[in-house]
């Protein structure tokens, strides 16, 4: 598998072949085939200066309650209005994105390398591989919604607990992913020859398995991302996630949830903020997964 | 056909197992200990200890484990640490609004989304096939509670056409039963809406591109006939595991629209419980999902031979 090779495959009729295009020429080409995923790209990257240029991007202490200017509907001072303790729904929103980010991008980070481990080992070694299924099976059949929950109930409401019960959820289905690219793997001459060499096991997963794993892995990470992002505003909404100090999105909006009547600002600007970044990484994804597995993406379009 | 319903049900055993495997390690590998929870902050330690006796916290852990499936296998879930009451007892009485959101919701799903995912596959690359892969990306963005507040805010507030939150059972009348569960049915429909839809017209899309297709319009079949007869039939195996897999992302949304709408289910009895750290509560209604997501999957398979003959039992 040759990523790279795809898009030069495309030679458009009567068109400049493609290696003779330039760079600025290639771009465009780019963005005029894949409108989504640049749309994608553009908005997740600007989801990610917003949360790391938190602090410079006209925002207020996003804890500071002033009780004099409660609910105050948007307007010039506070672009999205104020809550129900006075502290600014703009700053609070910024900031927020940093813990849903965050979530994201570390939950996204530690299940594929704990599924990558555990697929691999899985796939090749015919003896561990019924007991792991089978644990993963387990693992699956619960609703990873009410799973998360449970954890952080019983261990606390911390970052740390909500990005533990938000890995144990996903992990399986990165290790399903793994695991069925190395079966198929090992039956191919090119591993057999590897172990006649008498290469010896980490050298035939790490040099010979993982690298055609790598594709698909992290077009599964973006969804791994995508639904952590969208799971942990649903725990902090549901009083089991983020705790109250720090403003997430879920969180923001579970306070807010009392004044849909009289204040909707509260309640829009977060969802649509969380909407965004969790369709920016969706889009991200598929359009990954049309570059670097076009046997998958003709299946799924 | 019996034997291999015998043999789908013995398979699906080990997994259960597991659940109950990981159900009962959650609580014992969680910090604090269950009995200081219910002894109460003025405790002393003698009553712990008393209450830990009464739970059996004080056996060795295979023990504590053989008690706990022994009283699972009688059908007994357990007592709340809160009310004292009987978990089974409080699912039962909690389970009404939770089955009629659930049911409708498929109900919606399915019916909104398979014949998108047709009208998007048998017209593949017009706007009304780019729409429906647009929504179906969307949906499938859109935060349940977000949606539900949305839902809240247009119909109920400003149009005010529907009842903000609350449930009536279809005991006390069919209408306002129905007029309470529309907004929560589309909140939480949406994102299965989504899937569905998108893997109804990728499925479709491969069968119609095989060859026996060609060879229907070759023979001059009106492409009504083919799309209907011939292709759909064909294309639903994968629509039929979708309906299966993303039943859990029902379970988990029921959860979050109970608590949006005020519907006094599951789900609320959960939220609940986690905000008191009742775990058994939690316990037994992780284990009732899970259940049901099994059986639902367990349906699934059974339903394929209806639509392909060739996976046989």
């Amino acid at each position: 598998m040759v990523p790279e090779s795809v898009p030069h495959m495309h030679v458009e009729p009567g068109g400049i072949p493609y290696d003779q295009l330039t760079g600025r020429q290639k771009a465009w080409r780019f963005i005029r085939r894949n409108p989504t995923t640049v749309a994608g790209a553009l908005l997740l990257l600007l989801m990610v200066l917003l949360a790391v240029f938190a602090p410079c991007l006209g925002t207020v202490n996003p804890v500071e309650m002033k009780p004099a200017e409660r609910l105050r509907a948007p307007n010039g001072g506070h672009w999205f209005g104020t809550d129900m303790y006075g502290r600014d729904s703009y700053s609070r929103v910024v900031y927020g994105s940093q813990v849903s980010l965050f979530v994201g991008l570390v939950v996204g980070a530690i299940t594929s390398s704990i599924g990558l481990a555990i697929g691999l080992l899985s796939g090749y070694l015919r003896r561990l591989d019924n007991v792991i299924m089978r644990a993963m099976d387990g693992i699956m059949a619960l609703p990873d919604l009410l799973l998360a929950i449970s954890f952080v109930a019983l261990t606390g409401a911390s970052v740390r607990n909500v990005i533990i019960a938000l890995v144990i959820p996903q992990t399986p289905r990165v290790v399903r992913l793994v695991r069925g690219i190395v079966l198929t793997l090992r039956e191919q001459p090119f591993i057999e020859a590897a172990q006649a060499l008498g290469s010896r096991l980490p050298r035939v997963l790490l040099r010979h398995l993982l690298p055609n794993t790598l594709a698909p892995l992290i077009v599964q990470a973006t969804y791994v991302m995508a639904s952590a992002v969208l799971i942990e505003a649903g725990l902090s909404f549901l009083g089991a996630g983020t705790p109250p100090e720090i403003p997430s999105w879920g969180n923001i909006m579970a306070e807010a949830r009392a004044y849909v009547r009289v204040a909707f600002w509260l309640l829009l600007s977060p969802g649509l903020f969380l909407a965004t970044t969790v369709l920016s990484i969706n889009l991200v994804g598929d359009g990954l997964r049309d570059l670097l597995d076009p046997r998958l993406a003709r299946r799924m379009r | 056909m019996l034997a291999y319903i015998m043999r789908r049900i013995l398979a699906t055993l080990p997994v259960m197992g597991v659940v109950v495997v990981f159900v009962f390690l959650l609580v014992r590998i969680a910090p604090g200990d269950p009995a200081a929870i219910i002894a109460g902050d003025y405790a002393t330690p003698e009553a712990i200890q008393k209450i830990r006796a009464g739970l059996g916290l004080d056996k060795p852990i295979h023990v504590q484990f053989g008690l706990y499936v022994t009283s699972l296998l009688k059908g007994d879930l357990g007592v709340s640490l809160h009310s004292r009451l009987p978990v089974r007892q409080l699912i039962l009485q909690r389970v009404e609004p939770t089955i009629a959101l659930a049911t409708s919701t498929l109900i919606f799903a399915i019916l909104v989304a398979i014949p998108l995912g047709i009208l998007a596959a048998s017209k593949a690359g017009s706007l009304i096939d780019r729409a429906v892969m647009v929504f179906a990306v969307g949906g499938f963005s859109v935060p349940i509670f977000w949606l539900g507040f949305l839902l809240i805010f247009v119909f109920s507030v400003k149009l005010d056409l529907l009842p903000v939150q609350g449930y009536v059972s279809f005991r006390e009348g069919f209408a306002p039963f129905v007029k309470h569960l529309i907004l929560p049915t589309l909140a939480l429909g949406m994102a299965y809406v989504a899937l569905l839809a998108r893997i109804t017209r990728a499925s479709l899309l491969e069968v119609l591109h095989s060859e026996y297709i060609r060879t229907a319009y070759a023979k001059g079949l009106r492409p009504a006939s083919v799309l209907f007869l011939h292709a759909l039939k064909n294309a639903a195996v994968p629509v039929l595991t979708t309906i299966g897999v993303g039943f859990a992302l029902l379970i988990g949304g029921v959860v979050i629209t109970e608590s949006v709408f005020a519907l006094p289910g599951l789900g609320r009895l959960t939220v609940d419980a986690v905000l008191q750290r009742d775990y058994a509560i939690i316990q037994g209604v992780t284990l009732i999902f899970a259940f049901v997501y099994a059986l639902v999957n367990l349906a699934v398979d059974l339903a394929y031979t209806l639509f392909d003959p060739r996976i046989r039992y």
